[in-house]
């Protein structure tokens, strides 16, 4: 097996001062999108990390056309495992910020910026999205799912301490010190409540901005059944009796 | 239901709980399952002693008794094997990340670095 490589010096539209960030996206057979989510990030001048999960499509070979690192999963573990594996990535590689990015484009690329400078001002190690501080855009959540996270909100302020206003918005960054102390061993959706938890425990500082969710057809159908929430709760209590 | 019911399966369910999430290792799994299979093995030989048991329990039969406890002999080694899956499950898990991590390449290019 070869060794790992290093980062170039010099990416395209990178300045030499421009701060290492890592923005890791995760992907599990998403070769119909990939490539329009990535590349409104490869203008941000910062090193973006694709993991394919296992995919059973070509997510992977679409990815390697892209001035991006790709690491790929020899099977499918899930989004928490694709998300650790970038960040210990991202960490060897001597990453100042690491941003936790969905390939399947519901996430909005012009907020990475708002999402990375309280912590490159040293202000914060955490930075969580949240789709209900945004007032115009959370009227686009649909009932049903609202009232599932309005119930997950509940659940993991009860677990954690953690009083959030959006417990699962996969769009964050983390400082290099909080994503080397807070790890993810949650493999599939629980990892969300996971790293609240942990940020909790740890007493991490954080913030949320207004971000909000692209609710396209496509994401839609992919997207996470309503009924996975149940899912969930039974992985956090599995881990408390088998750990 | 009477008291002493109540109390007992309390009981039972903590210890039982705080095995499963304290006190497991390989030893103590492997001394309980001997326990079970001595114990198991003396009712076989002296099947007369199984009634007695039985009655202490409030269970009519010695055979009834014996069946109440294969049963949860069952479900404890049910446990203790889906224990070892997920056991299993998260050290393939830690292969595959690690097989990721080794096999980064960063991109475009038209051909695998491998």
């Amino acid at each position: 097996m070869q060794a790992i490589q290093k980062s170039p010096e010099r990416l395209p539209n990178m300045q030499p001062t421009k701060p290492k960030v890592y923005i890791i996206v995760p992907a599990y057979n998403e070769s119909a999108v990939i490539a329009e989510t990535i590349r409104p990030l490869l203008t941000l001048g910062y090193h973006i990390v694709v993991i394919d999960d296992g995919s059973h499509d070509n997510t992977y070979e679409k990815a390697c056309q892209l001035p991006v690192w790709v690491l790929r999963h020899p099977i499918n573990l899930g989004q928490g495992s694709a998300l650790r594996t970038g960040t210990d990535f991202a960490l060897q590689q001597g990453a100042q910020a690491i941003v936790h990015f969905d390939a399947d484009g519901q996430h909005p690329p012009e907020r990475i910026h708002d999402l990375l400078a309280p912590i490159l001002n040293q202000e914060t190690h955490i930075v969580l999205g949240s789709r209900f501080l945004d007032p115009e855009h959370s009227k686009e959540i649909p009932t049903l799912k609202k009232w599932v996270l309005k119930l997950g909100i509940t659940f993991t302020g009860l677990t954690s301490g953690v009083w959030l206003t959006d417990t699962h918005n996969g769009l964050r960054a983390l400082s290099a010190a909080a994503a080397s102390q807070i790890c993810i061993t949650e493999p599939r959706m629980a990892h969300a409540s996971e790293i609240i938890t942990q940020i909790g425990k740890l007493k991490l500082p954080y913030q949320e901005i207004p971000t909000y969710i692209r609710y396209t057809e496509y994401a839609q159908q992919k997207g996470q059944s309503i009924f996975n929430a149940l899912n969930i709760v039974i992985d956090l209590l599995l881990r408390k009796v088998f750990r | 239901m009477n008291l002493i019911q109540i109390v007992l399966s309390a009981l039972l369910l903590i210890i039982v709980a705080t095995y499963f999430t304290r006190l497991r290792s390989q030893l103590r799994d492997r001394l309980l399952v001997l326990c079970m299979a001595i114990g198991v093995f003396a009712l076989l030989l002296f099947p007369d002693v199984s009634t007695q048991v039985a009655n202490i329990f409030g269970v009519g039969r010695g055979v009834d008794f014996l069946f109440y406890l294969a049963h949860a002999g069952s479900v404890f080694i049910a446990i203790i094997l889906y224990s070892k899956v997920r056991q299993q499950s998260e050290q393939i898990a830690e292969l595959t990340r690690q097989i990721a991590l080794k096999t980064a390449r960063f991109a475009p290019d038209d051909t695998h670095s491998n």
